[in-house]
C-alpha cells in the first residue's frame, strides 16, 4: 500500500514523457477548455485501507484493506460540470485488541464465517455533483469550480454478539458543498483536487439479528433489533471527501486516470461510528 | 519550468497523502494494543457492555463505571490491582452468578449482601428427624482441597418417608441412581422429602436426571432469552423464543412416590430450575423463596488469564415471567420465628405434614 503514492508519481512522470506520436494525434484545439463540451465515462478500480470505530459493536478500532471500483460519468461545458458515480467496495477490518480473548468451550468464536474480532462489510456508494466555473479566463491552466454534491453511502456490516450474528445497515445521504480545482498544464494532462463536506443530511442505522444459526427450524431470517433514523446536521452526520486525481488523455477519445481519495464519515446515532477510508484507484475512460 | 511543475505536483501529492494518512489517527484515536493491562480492561468492559442482559433491571450506568475506573489502569498496572479493579466494577451488577478467578483462586463472587439468611441446620435435622443417614462427599468444585457434601440420604423417624438432601448439582456422581437405590431399597417408603436447601446449583443435566425420576412425561418448564444485539435492551424478542428451551426428561422410576421439596434463600441456579420444574410437575414446595439467579452463565478468559463468569441471557418460566433477583417462591411459604431452627425445623415439619396430607 505504501508504494501506491510512488506508482502514482511514476505515472505522472511517465505521462509527461509518453510517446509524442500520441500527442500529435490529439486534436488539442478540440479539448481546450471553453472550446467544446465533453462527455466522459469511466471505470475505476483499486483499494486502500479502512479504519473504523463503531461503538455499537465495541469501542475498539477495526482496521483492514478496502477494495472495489466505481463506474461514473461526467459532462462538462464551458462553465458547468455535472457528473456522478456508482461504487461497490468490500472490506473486512479486524481489531488486534480481541486477540486471545476466549469464551468457554460451548460458545463459538466464528459463526457463518464471521469471527468475533472482525467486521466484514460491503459499501455501496452513489454520488452526483453539479459545479459552476468560477474563473472565466479560458487561457488559464487553472479552473476553479464550486457547487454541490449529493453523497449517498450504504454500508452492511456483520459482527458477533457472543455467538449471535448481527447485520447492521447504515445509510448516509448528505448534501455537500464542493470545491474543485483543475490544473491542465498540457492538452493531454489534467490534475484535479476536489473537496466536499456535508452540510445537512439524513442518516439511518438499523441492526438485525440472524436467528438462523441457533433457531434454524423456526427462524431463518433477520430480525430487526433496533432502528434509528432522521435528519441530521454536520454535528451528527459528517461526511468529508478529499480527492486528488490525474487524467492522461490518449488520442481524442481515450484516457487513463489515477486517483487518491480520503473519506471521513461520522454518525452519532444510536452510538457514534467513525470511519476513515483511503482509496487509491486506477481507471480508464472514454471521452466524447 | 515543466520539471518544476512536476516536482511541485508530486511533492504536493505526497504531502497530501501523508498528511491525510496521519489525519486518520487524529480523527479516530488508536487503541493501546501493546498496553496489556489496558487491553485486558477494555476487553472486559466491552464484553460486559455488549453481553450483560440486566443493565436496565440493575439500573447500572456501565459507561460511568468505565469513566471511573479506566483512568486507574495503565501500562504499569499489576495483575493483582487489575483484579481488584475488575472486582469493583462487577460489584454493582446484581446478577447472582458473578465471579472472577485467576490461577484457580476466586477473587470475587456475588457479594455477601446477596447471600441471605439460610434457614437450614443439618445437625438439627439429623438429631430430630432422621433415624439413619448416609453422606456422600466429593472435593469441592471451586476449592478442590476441601471436601464438600453433595448428597445426604436417610430415613425419617417412623420409616414412612425417605429423606434426600441434595447439596450440590456440581458432581459427576450419578445422583439420580443413588437416590433411586436409596428409595427403592426400602419398600416402606411412601414418600420423599427432597431437601434442596443451601444447594448453590451445578450441572443442569444432573438436576434433570434427578427430577426426571418423578415424572412419566417430559416436563417443559422454562425458556432461554439470549442477549443477541449490541444495545442494552437487545434481547431476543419474546415472540421468537423457542418456547420452551428447558425440559425435564421423563424417567418415571419414582413417579409412584409422593414428593415434597424444601427450598430456602440459598438455592441458586440449577436448583431454582428444579423448583420451576417442580411447579409444572405439581410437586409441592415448602420453605422460603430461592436466591434468584436462574440464568445461564458464560465463562470468559482474558488474554492475561483472568477468568470471569457472567450471564448473557435471561431464564423465563413457562409463562414468560422473569424470576431473576426475585427468586422462585415456594407453593407453601412457611413463616418462622427466632426460636425456629434451634429445637425444630419448621420446614421439615411442614414437608412431613404435607406428605401426610398427600397420602
Amino acid at each position: 500500500m505504501k508504494y501506491i503514492p510512488i506508482l502514482i508519481g511514476l505515472l505522472f512522470l511517465n505521462g509527461f514523457r509518453i510517446n509524442p506520436s500520441f500527442a500529435q494525434e490529439v486534436d488539442e484545439s478540440a479539448i481546450e477548455d471553453g472550446e467544446e463540451s465533453e462527455f466522459f465515462i469511466y471505470l475505476k478500480g483499486g483499494g486502500g485501507d479502512l479504519y473504523m470505530r463503531d461503538k455499537t459493536i465495541s469501542s475498539f478500532v477495526y482496521n483492514g484493506g478496502f477494495y472495489g471500483g466505481d463506474i461514473g460519468v461526467g459532462y462538462k461545458q464551458s462553465s458547468i460540470k455535472v457528473g456522478g458515480k456508482l461504487g461497490l467496495y468490500a472490506s473486512s477490518p479486524a481489531t488486534l485488541m480481541r486477540k486471545d480473548f476466549v469464551y468457554d468451550k460451548f460458545t463459538k468464536d466464528t459463526v457463518n464465517g464471521v469471527k468475533g474480532s472482525e467486521v466484514p462489510m460491503t459499501l455501496f456508494i452513489f454520488d452526483a455533483h453539479l459545479l459552476f466555473k468560477l474563473n472565466n479566463n479560458s487561457k488559464s491552466n487553472w479552473s476553479i469550480w464550486a457547487g454541490a454534491k449529493m453523497d449517498y453511502l450504504h454500508i452492511n456490516k456483520k459482527f458477533l454478539i457472543i455467538d449471535h450474528q448481527n447485520l447492521t445497515k447504515e445509510s448516509y445521504f448528505t448534501v455537500n458543498p464542493m470545491l474543485l480545482l483543475e490544473f491542465k498544464p498540457h492538452a493531454r494532462h489534467q490534475f484535479h483536487y476536489g473537496l466536499d463536506a456535508s452540510l445537512i443530511g439524513y442518516g439511518r442505522k438499523s441492526d438485525q439479528y440472524n436467528a438462523k444459526p441457533l433457531y434454524y427450524e423456526k427462524n431463518d431470517k433477520y430480525i430487526e433489533m433496533y432502528s434509528e433514523s432522521g435528519l441530521a446536521t454536520f454535528k451528527n452526520l459528517t461526511t468529508v471527501n478529499s480527492n486528488l486525481g490525474y487524467r492522461l488523455q490518449i488520442g481524442n477519445h481515450f484516457a487513463i486516470t489515477a486517483d487518491y481519495t480520503f473519506s471521513y464519515n461520522r454518525y452519532t446515532r444510536p452510538l457514534e461510528v467513525r470511519m476513515v477510508r483511503q482509496n487509491f484507484q486506477l481507471g480508464v475512460g472514454l471521452i466524447f | 519550468m515543466k520539471n518544476k511543475i512536476i516536482i511541485t505536483l508530486l511533492a504536493s501529492t505526497l504531502l497530501l497523502i501523508v498528511g491525510l494518512s496521519a489525519c486518520k489517527k487524529l480523527l479516530i484515536t488508536p487503541d493501546e494494543v501493546g498496553n496489556e493491562p489496558v487491553r485486558n480492561f477494555e476487553l472486559f468492559w466491552n464484553d460486559v457492555d455488549k453481553t450483560y442482559p440486566f443493565f436496565e433491571d440493575d439500573k447500572i450506568d456501565w459507561q460511568a463505571i468505565y469513566d471511573k475506573y479506566r483512568p486507574m489502569v495503565n501500562n504499569n498496572t499489576s495483575i493483582e490491582y487489575l483484579l481488584n479493579i475488575l472486582s469493583d466494577m462487577m460489584e454493582p451488577l446484581r446478577d447472582g452468578h458473578r465471579s472472577i478467578t485467576y490461577n484457580n483462586k476466586t477473587y470475587f463472587s456475588s457479594p455477601p449482601k446477596y447471600k441471605r439468611i439460610a434457614k437450614y441446620n443439618f445437625n438439627l435435622i439429623e438429631g430430630q428427624y432422621l433415624s439413619n443417614f448416609n453422606v456422600k462427599t466429593q472435593p469441592d468444585f471451586f476449592e478442590p482441597t476441601e471436601m464438600d457434601t453433595t448428597l445426604i440420604t436417610g430415613t425419617i423417624f417412623g420409616g414412612k418417608y425417605a429423606y434426600v438432601g441434595v447439596r450440590s448439582f456440581y458432581t459427576d456422581d450419578d445422583l439420580a441412581g443413588l437416590v433411586t437405590s436409596h428409595v427403592l431399597a426400602n419398600s416402606q417408603f411412601k414418600g420423599i422429602v427432597l431437601d434442596l436447601r443451601n444447594n448453590g446449583g451445578g450441572y443442569l443435566g444432573v438436576m434433570w436426571d434427578l427430577m426426571g425420576l418423578f415424572t412419566d412425561n417430559d416436563v417443559p418448564y422454562a425458556t432461554y432469552q439470549p442477549k443477541v444485539g449490541p444495545l442494552k435492551d437487545n434481547l431476543m424478542p419474546l415472540e421468537l423464543l423457542n418456547k420452551p428451551d428447558f425440559a425435564i426428561p421423563a424417567d418415571g422410576t419414582l413417579s409412584n412416590k409422593k414428593v415434597v421439596i424444601i427450598t430456602n434463600r440459598r438455592c441458586y441456579s440449577s436448583t431454582e430450575h428444579a423448583t420451576l420444574a417442580a411447579k409444572q410437575m405439581g410437586i409441592p414446595i415448602v420453605g422460603d423463596t430461592t436466591g434468584g439467579a436462574l440464568s445461564v452463565v458464560v465463562e470468559k478468559t482474558l488474554p492475561n488469564g483472568i477468568q470471569y463468569v457472567l450471564v448473557n441471557s435471561r431464564t423465563l418460566d413457562i409463562n414468560g415471567k422473569l424470576w431473576e433477583r426475585l427468586g422462585v417462591p415456594p407453593t407453601f411459604p412457611i413463616t418462622t420465628s427466632s426460636q425456629d431452627f434451634k429445637t425444630k425445623d419448621p420446614y421439615m415439619e411442614a414437608a412431613i405434614l404435607k406428605l401426610e396430607q398427600m397420602q
